[in-house]
């Protein structure tokens, strides 16, 4: 292995910089690995290899005449494949939309791509973002680089799979309830889920639209501030999104941590937490403790329906989002289909897979006449209360700390068959889906068997700054004592 | 109705072929889903409903398909098989 390809992004951008390595050499070395583990590990739905070859010359012609674009330019990245991209096939992971070809790009892949970053490819994921092994993909799952018998984490586990792999320097994924921070924890990575609205979703493919966020995987705290930095800000293609209030991502990190208030709700560490995640997650806290931050116990009640809330609002979403999936507007057309009754049935019963299938009916059930009241409107209070509680919880302490996951990667296959206990796995992540604030996740440890192990912070809306210093501090202090 | 009947409901409103066979693994999972998706009693959403006010919904009935003849009848400008719009973009004539 052609050892430049581990180092993270920011050393890439230092070294393109001065010279060391060009992006052309750098983008055949990551095509090189990609080429040599895909077989094995699947993260890729799609490698643009050629296109990717092309743009990396194009950055270095451009880096020799004194026009870099800005850091990201000449740096190979790969996007999931529920984020659209012109004239590159975007799947969604599903056989209803394996030919799709979208004529326009999404805009934090615009932004990313318009910076120079190199696109090696589109990534693999669970079908439609719903899943969170990365099982339920059309083209097979994927597996985790650290241990090949066990799952990535989904939904955005072809990102994490990639980056963990050394396939690519830096990843975009989507994150609607919790894909892009289980699986980055599943894969020892930093994720962030950003605040609702601070990067544009035009272009992303809706699957519970008051939920869904693009945000970055990468190796290190510092890249993750790099990429996220390339992609906020307002757009005019979608309404809800916003600029953050005048603030720098990447100014803040490495100053000390003392004097900042981390809470720990005692709903996130309950009996379904695992002894190594609970003890891997005190000793994170620990940590900030001795950098000088102040730990205090709090409790949100709410937490306790986030989860039963998050499925009901969410599937009705899916099934009001995945409606212009027929084989009419989007979709490949069952073509035995004799009435157009059937062409809509044919198509969806075929073209969506099992996960897929049961969110919708669930959606569809949650949203009809006899349902609505009892279940859609009670899990949108449900919803609100999450929130409102968490801020209050937030204005005790700056920070909620918790694990990412309440477990680590288990084997592929091993929980198929019970898709309500796989959903229950998602406590920790889905509250700053529901309350719409950001979350960081990085690695704080292993288990027993190797796998690492996640810590969460969550903060109010637009605190990125604020978590990825302490982020930061807690990889740095980890660094240290490796 | 049954769990079955309302599966079968279900899939009809979601626009979703369900089989005999499929019908009953579908209504072991939607059991599941609906009670993992009910919110305790305990819960403080409760507390945050308008009875006083309920929401009046109409029922969800997937209905017949139009009928062709009648639609073109009642159309502003109709050739055999299709009604026409009139054309939006700049440079048109309005009635293409």
């Amino acid at each position: 292995m052609n050892e430049i390809i581990k180092r993270t992004l920011r050393e890439h951008a230092h070294a393109l910089r001065g010279g060391e390595y060009s992006s052309e050499e750098l983008t055949r070395a990551y095509l090189e690995r990609i080429d040599k583990c895909e077989n094995d590990i699947n993260a890729f739905i799609t490698v643009t290899q050629q296109k990717a070859i092309d743009d990396a010359v194009l950055s270095d012609k451009r880096r020799k005449n004194g026009e870099a674009i800005g850091v990201l330019d000449g740096i190979p990245i790969a996007i999931k494949d529920n984020i659209c991209t012109a004239g590159i096939r975007t799947t969604c992971a599903s056989a209803i939309l394996s030919s799709y070809t979208p004529p326009y790009t999404a805009t934090a892949a615009g932004k990313l791509l318009g910076g120079g970053a190199v696109l090696l490819g589109k990534l693999n994921m669970d079908e439609f973002a719903m899943g969170s092994t990365t099982e339920s993909s059309f083209f097979g799952a994927t597996k985790n680089p650290l241990d090949q018998t066990r799952t990535p984490g989904g939904s955005s586990g072809g990102s994490a799979a990639a980056v963990a792999a050394f396939e690519c320097a830096g990843a975009l994924g989507s994150d609607t309830g919790g894909s892009l921070r289980q699986p980055a924890a599943f894969c020892g990575l930093v994720a962030m889920k950003p605040t609702y609205s601070r990067v544009s979703r035009y272009g992303l493919v809706a699957f519970a639209s008051s939920f869904d966020s693009i945000g970055p995987i990468t190796r290190s705290v510092y890249d993750n501030a790099l990429i996220l930095s390339a992609i906020s800000g307002k757009d005019q293609s979608d309404a809800t999104s916003k600029d953050a209030p005048g603030e720098d991502l990447i100014n803040s990190i490495g100053e000390p941590v003392n004097g900042i208030k981390i809470g720990l709700p005692r709903e996130l560490f309950g009996d379904n937490v695992s002894p190594e995640v609970k003890d891997a997650v005190m000793n994170a806290a620990k940590t900030y403790e001795k950098l000088g931050a102040r730990i205090v116990d709090i409790s949100i009640k709410s937490l306790d329906d986030a989860v039963a809330a998050y499925y009901i609002v969410s599937s009705a979403e899916a099934s009001s989002n995945l409606a212009r999936f027929d084989g009419v507007r989007y979709g490949s057309r069952d073509q035995s289909a004799r009435s157009i009754e059937e062409v809509y049935t044919k198509t969806r019963s075929n073209g969506f897979g099992d996960e897929v299938r049961r969110r919708i009916m669930l959606g569809t059930f949650a949203l009809s006449s006899g349902s609505y009241d009892e279940y859609y409107m009670r899990a949108k209070r449900a919803c609100d209360l999450v929130r409102a509680e968490i801020l209050n919880a937030l204005n005790v302490c700056d920070v909620i700390l918790s694990p990412t996951a309440p477990i680590t990667a288990y084997k592929l296959g091993i929980k198929r068959d019970d898709p309500t206990e796989i959903w229950a796995d998602d406590i920790c992540t889905v509250p700053a889906n529901v309350s719409g604030l950001p979350a960081l996740t990085l690695p704080c440890g292993a288990d027993t068997s190797g796998m690492p192990i996640g810590v969460q912070l969550m903060g109010k809306d637009f605190s990125e700054s604020l978590l990825y210093k302490l982020g930061y501090a807690l990889e740095a202090e980890r660094s240290e004592r490796e | 109705m049954n769990e079955q009947e309302l599966v079968k409901k279900v899939a009809s409103l979601a626009k979703l072929g369900v089989d005999d066979a499929c019908s009953e693994s579908l209504a072991a999972d939607m059991k599941n889903m609906i009670s993992f998706a009910a919110l305790s009693s305990e819960s403080g959403c409760f507390a945050m409903s308008n009875e006083k006010e309920p929401m009046i919904l109409r029922q969800d009935n997937v209905g017949e398909s139009f009928d062709r003849a009648l639609l073109l009848e009642q159309s502003y400008n109709a050739n055999d098989e299709f009604f026409t719009v009139p054309r939006v973009v700049a440079g048109g004539d309005g009635n293409e």
